[in-house]
């Protein structure tokens, strides 16, 4: 089974980062079901921060999944089992030398007997946001967005990327007809790419699916959407008339995108809508480009777990309304997590493996490089040969910046001020820096939970193992194997 | 498995090397008292065998002992970078047991007031010295917790600990 997932704007890529992280703990699974999600970006700042973020995250999860043969055994053969595949990123602008709303609608060409369109633009934008370069993105302004994504309908059939992702649905459809592909796009309601992107590219979707032409294909694939209501704020520039995102009218923004989106029917199966209701503070104002990178959020982590629910539940025969919220007004527990029990373990088991994988593992086989017989755990999985291989060294290293990667996600998801209170962080992380020390394992997860990490380790073995039971393969799988019989 | 279940073993193995050391000197103490290994001194397994046996066996169990209760507490925080510290003390515990046995057989390993025939120092060196590595080599190589086993000299010998 295939879920495409199309990631619009900066909002859009800061949840495929969680949905990496969260892919990895093998939450995109459930019983036999592993399915194969597939990822398309969409949007005109190439250059994003929060993108290059997000491709690193793919990057390193698939790095690390591909030393990860067929699972642990049949009763966990989810960790790392999930694949992410990277469909590429698309951008609104066909051209290069187009990046200005006057390029693309050919505005200097409206003349003579056309000039009442010429008019009528002059109407519908202000001379700024004619001439202001959008490379970097839409800068917040919906409007730009979407009359430069709807380009794309009249360009559908010469899009690649269209064709490709279409042709991808039409062919999962006939290869496994019993699971259906799914389709999610996420994004934000109040930016730019994300207001602009989410209903042109809903609707162009289910219209693609919808034409007789491609087979109905809506009939049978589910369709669904997350929006992101505003989150987070940052200081606005001085300039009043310049053209960026300022994060005092995402309220205003949001209220008119609601009221829209009250009267369309998108023929989404299900749609998604997550909000907080104080937004945290950015501190640095960012145009877009490379600077613009976020700290990521845990309402992206909730868009994650929107994802997990939209993939495992089946296509609804009428419309519902479910709410989720949290118990206190000044914390998340465990308790609001929707599927909090598998959730919880699995999540919980990704980070034992990390720790000890950076506190314990790695330097103990850094150790048996000379010193083979001074290592236990290593003897196992390893001889005297294989040890110095530099192929056994790359699959130790992915796994360790998997590790790093994931525990830093949470660490930082802990510590902006939203009251995240799944683990203990101080025992792993503090302003900005990884705390990587064995002695802190037992109050990882909660203040003297766990018993040291040798405690933990002294069952490392090869048996019941599925697939490649020696090398670094064999001892993350026995590894991982070890913590989840002991979890929570 | 559980801790309780973990220290079974261990223990076992520890009783196990310091019976079998036991052992050992009371085969010995057969050997010499039918004559197959003669003694001049007709008292001599109680004069001189026995409390030689005693002070070898008694002070290897004990420094194996201590070295299973120094072991049990140093194994949950063990990491490779303390190997060679572990081995040096457990080097260092092995030095009165080993003492024992040069001393024993330099006091008691004597026949009256003549020296024991050849074939009796032998022999009584030989039982001293293996019931000394199964009360100590042995106990520690059985009882020593997983992670910490290799820091006892020559384990790999075991087929089940290689």
């Amino acid at each position: 089974m295939s879920v495409y997932v199309i990631a619009i704007g900066g909002t859009g890529t800061k949840i495929v980062e969680a949905v990496c992280h969260l892919a990895a703990a093998g939450i995109y699974t459930q019983g036999e079901r592993i399915p194969k999600i597939e990822i398309l970006f969409v949007d005109p700042d190439k250059g994003n921060g929060n993108l290059k973020e997000a491709d690193g995250a793919i990057a390193t999860y698939q790095n690390c999944t591909k030393n990860i043969d067929q699972g642990i055994n049949p009763t966990l053969n989810w960790w790392m089992q999930t694949k992410l595949e990277f469909l590429g990123l698309w951008t609104p602008f066909q051209k290069a030398d187009e990046f200005r709303l006057r390029d693309v609608f050919k505005y200097d060409n409206y003349n003579g007997n056309r000039e009442v369109i010429r008019h009528l633009f002059d109407v519908l934008y202000t001379e700024k946001e004619r001439d202001v370069l959008l490379k970097d993105g839409f800068l917040g302004r919906p409007a730009i967005g979407s009359a430069i994504m709807t380009q794309l309908r009249q360009n559908v059939a010469t899009n690649e990327s269209w064709k490709e992702l279409i042709g991808k649905i039409d062919s999962d459809l006939k290869t496994e007809a019993n699971n259906p592909p799914q389709v999610f796009l996420c994004g934000s309601i109040f930016g730019g790419t994300g207001a602009s992107g989410f209903p042109t590219l809903g609707r162009l979707i289910a219209k693609e699916l919808d034409n007789p032409e491609t087979g109905n294909l809506l009939r049978k694939v589910k369709l669904g959407g997350l929006l992101m209501l505003p989150y987070f704020r940052f200081p606005s520039k001085e300039d009043k008339e310049a053209v960026f995102a300022r994060s005092e009218e995402f309220i205003l923004k949001t209220e008119a995108a609601l009221r829209y989106y009250g009267t369309q029917d998108l023929k989404f199966d299900t749609i998604y809508l997550l909000g907080m209701p104080t937004m945290t503070n950015v501190e640095k104002f960012s145009k877009g480009g490379s600077d613009q990178r976020n700290d990521p959020h845990v309402l992206e982590l909730y868009a994650g777990l929107a994802l997990r629910d939209f993939i495992f539940t089946p296509k609804p025969n009428e419309r519902q309304v479910i709410l989720l919220s949290r118990n206190k007004d000044n914390e998340i527990s465990w308790e609001d997590v929707p599927d909090k029990d598998e959730v919880r373990r699995k999540l919980t088991n990704a980070v034992r493996f990390a720790y000890i994988w950076l506190s314990r593992i790695v330097p103990g086989l850094e150790h048996a490089k000379t010193k083979l017989g001074e290592v236990d755990f290593a003897l196992k999985f390893y001889d005297r040969e294989s040890i110095k291989k530099s192929g056994e060294w790359d699959r130790i290293n992915a796994i360790k910046v998997w590790c790093e990667a994931y525990l830093k996600w949470l660490g930082i998801l802990h510590a902006n001020g939203i009251g995240l209170r799944w683990f203990n962080v101080t025992a792993f992380y503090n302003q900005g820096n990884l705390i990587i020390d064995r002695s802190n394992f037992p109050d990882l997860v909660e203040k003297g939970l766990d018993k040291e990490i040798n405690i933990r380790i002294r069952d490392l073995s090869k048996k019941d193992l599925q697939g490649i039971d020696n090398g670094t393969t064999g001892l993350a799988k026995a590894l991982y194997k070890v913590l989840s019989e002991k979890s929570i | 498995m559980n801790e309780q279940n973990s220290i079974l073993p261990e223990i076992t193995g520890l009783a196990a090397g310091i019976i079998i050391g036991a052992m050992i000197m009371v085969i010995g103490r057969m050997l010499f008292g039918n004559g197959i290994i003669p003694t001049y001194t007709s008292n001599w397994i109680q004069s001189n065998y026995d409390p030689a046996v005693l002070v070898v066996c008694a002070t290897s169990s004990a420094f194996a002992v201590i070295w299973y209760l120094i072991s049990l507490k140093w194994w949950r925080t063990f990491t490779e970078k303390e190997f060679s510290q572990a081995r040096i003390s457990w080097w260092l515990l092995f030095v009165l047991p080993f003492l024992s046995f040069i001393i024993s057989l330099f006091i008691w390993g004597k026949d009256g007031n003549n020296n024991l025939e050849t074939i009796a120092l032998v022999f009584f060196s030989l039982i001293l010295l293996l019931g000394m590595c199964s009360s100590y080599w042995l106990s520690t190589a059985l009882s020593t917790p997983p992670n910490m086993r290799r820091v006892v000299p020559l384990v790999g010998l075991f087929p089940r600990f290689r």
